[in-house]
């Protein structure tokens, strides 16, 4: 057979490859027991606190969510309730304004219709005390017409009386005037 | 397969259906059996050497791997771990929980570093049988899993003398506790012969037989396969001859894949067992 | 017809690894069926009880080639 050397046991123990086997080995434990497995289990240890003060760290940044939802809430509400405050204010500010002003406008209305009425009044009583004096005169003065012209017949009568009346409507008309 | 083997097959290569051809020679164990290079050949001088063989350079390349893989991994540490020290983590995590402590409990941790260690370079030196021209299973020379199991010998030793006192630990691994004094002659020779002779005789020669016996049942349907590979043979053996070496090579195929399982398997068995034995010597009896 | 008894011998030695190999599985199996919260020392137990009787098929395959 090529490239193959005689034929021992297959139970060989070669104490080259065996030495040879053990410095390898010991490379590689070296290797692991100095630089991996130390570095490996550190950082799992790391992470390990890490991950729990991660899990810490989120507990206390839900707390302090929790706390500040609550704040925003309360400050809502308390912007809500004065907010309602204010408007309900308002609308009885407007109210009572709107009353005051009708109020005001009826009461002016009443003063005017009442100046109106007064004057009106004044008028009447002056009209009534002018008229009063002006029957009485005129009253007299018929009288005395009467009493003074015979009254011959009724033509004469009559024309007294058309004159009479001619004269008042002038007369009232120059009166009115003068007024 | 690797050179020697191929050389070994290439002897009975085409030979099916050839009348007058070689016949079937299946690889002998002769391919476990590299001659040293011509410049590292002091095997004549030295009893009981082998010189530098193909297993020295295979066991340099599996060494240079595992250290490689190590710093490859470790380089950069980092508490959010990315791909590569992902894999590291895999590892020393696995020997850790499904190794490390079930046999030794949580103060094993001290002897974590061993147990990966082994894991990571019985693994290595398994898997040089499967990668492409190297195709040798460093573990399939005894003197390798004899010189682990070695050190695991001594260690477990040390472990109990150290934790248990010298007389104790031997008396409690001696001398089977509750058994009558009369059938003590009798099981005391079969204790120590089997705590301190065949347990790490079995320790090595399990791990190298498995690989041995894989690694010969790839070289044999590689060689058949190769025999049977015969096209020149007329339109009917020929097509006969290449569909067999067709089904020999997918065997040969699924039996590489199933031999990464059994490498793998076997680098944690020898690791479970390293830890057993630690943690038997650690325990009073 | 040429060949080894050594050959022979370890495939008489193989049926009795085959056979213990073949409880250890299937009664571990059986076992994690029955308490699957217990799969892990159970695991480790199969294995280590499958090495254990491997073994022993193995050094009949190895001293098949080394006698």
């Amino acid at each position: 057979m090529l490239g193959l050397a005689a034929e021992e046991n297959v139970l060989r123990i070669h104490i080259d490859e065996l030495v040879f086997g053990l410095i390898a080995f010991a490379v590689i434990f070296a290797l692991v027991y100095r630089y991996a497995v130390p570095r490996v289990t550190k950082m799992l240890d790391e992470r390990a606190d890490s991950i729990e003060g991660g899990i810490e760290r989120a507990k206390k940044a839900e707390a302090e969510a929790e706390e500040l939802r609550q704040q925003f809430k309360e400050k809502l509400e308390e912007a809500h309730r004065s907010y309602a405050a204010e408007l309900q204010k308002a609308s009885e500010q407007s109210a009572a304004i709107i009353a005051e002003a009708r109020e005001e406008a009826q009461a002016e209305a009443r003063r005017i219709i009442e100046a109106a009425h007064a004057q009106i009044e004044a008028d009447r009583q002056q009209a009534m005390e002018q008229l009063r004096a002006e029957i009485g005169a005129l009253s007299a003065e018929l009288a005395a017409r009467i009493v003074g012209e015979t009254l011959a017949d009724s033509a004469a009568q009559s024309r007294v009386i058309d004159r009479f009346l001619a004269e008042l409507e002038s007369g009232s008309t120059q009166q009115a005037e003068v007024r | 397969m690797s050179a020697d083997t191929l050389n070994l097959a290439a002897e009975g290569g085409g030979g099916l259906f050839t009348p007058g051809g070689p016949g079937f020679e299946a690889p002998s164990v002769g391919i476990f059996f590299p001659s040293p290079w011509s410049w590292g050949d002091y095997s004549e001088a030295l009893p009981y050497t082998s010189g530098i063989t193909k297993y020295v350079i295979l066991l340099l390349v599996a060494t240079s791997l595992v250290v490689f893989f190590l710093w490859w991994t470790s380089r950069k540490l980092s508490v959010v771990p990315d791909r590569r020290q992902s894999i590291l983590e895999l590892v020393v995590l696995f020997v850790r929980d499904q190794i490390s402590r079930p046999m030794i409990g949580v103060k094993g941790d001290k002897y974590l570093p061993l147990l990966v260690s082994l894991f990571l370079f019985i693994f290595a030196m398994n898997v040089m049988g499967i990668i492409p021209f190297l195709q040798l299973p460093v573990t399939s020379n005894l003197s390798y899993p004899a010189g682990l199991a070695l050190v695991i010998y001594i260690t477990f030793i040390t472990v109990g003398i150290r934790s248990q006192g010298f007389t104790h630990y031997f008396k409690g691994a001696v001398v089977p506790s509750g058994a009558p004094g009369w059938i003590l002659p009798l099981l005391v020779p079969i204790e120590i012969l089997s705590n301190f002779i065949i347990r790490p005789a079995t320790h090595a020669i399990r791990l190298f037989a498995t690989m041995f016996a894989g690694h010969l049942l790839l070289a044999t349907f590689a060689a058949g396969g190769w025999y049977m590979f015969n096209p020149a043979a007329g339109p009917l053996y020929g097509t006969i001859s290449v569909l067999f070496s067709g089904s020999a090579l997918l065997a040969f195929i699924i039996f590489t894949a199933f031999e990464l399982v059994i490498m793998f398997l076997q680098a944690f068995v020898f690791t479970l067992l390293a830890a057993l034995y630690i943690g038997q010597a650690q325990e009073a009896h | 017809m040429e060949g080894s008894l050594n050959v022979i011998g370890y495939g008489i030695s193989v049926i009795g690894a085959g056979i213990g190999v073949g409880i250890v599985f299937g009664l571990g199996m059986q076992a994690i069926a029955r308490q699957p919260e217990a799969r892990g020392p159970l695991q480790t137990n199969i294995y280590i009880g499958f090495a254990l009787i491997e073994a022993l098929a193995l050094l009949g395959f190895v001293l098949a080639f080394a006698i």
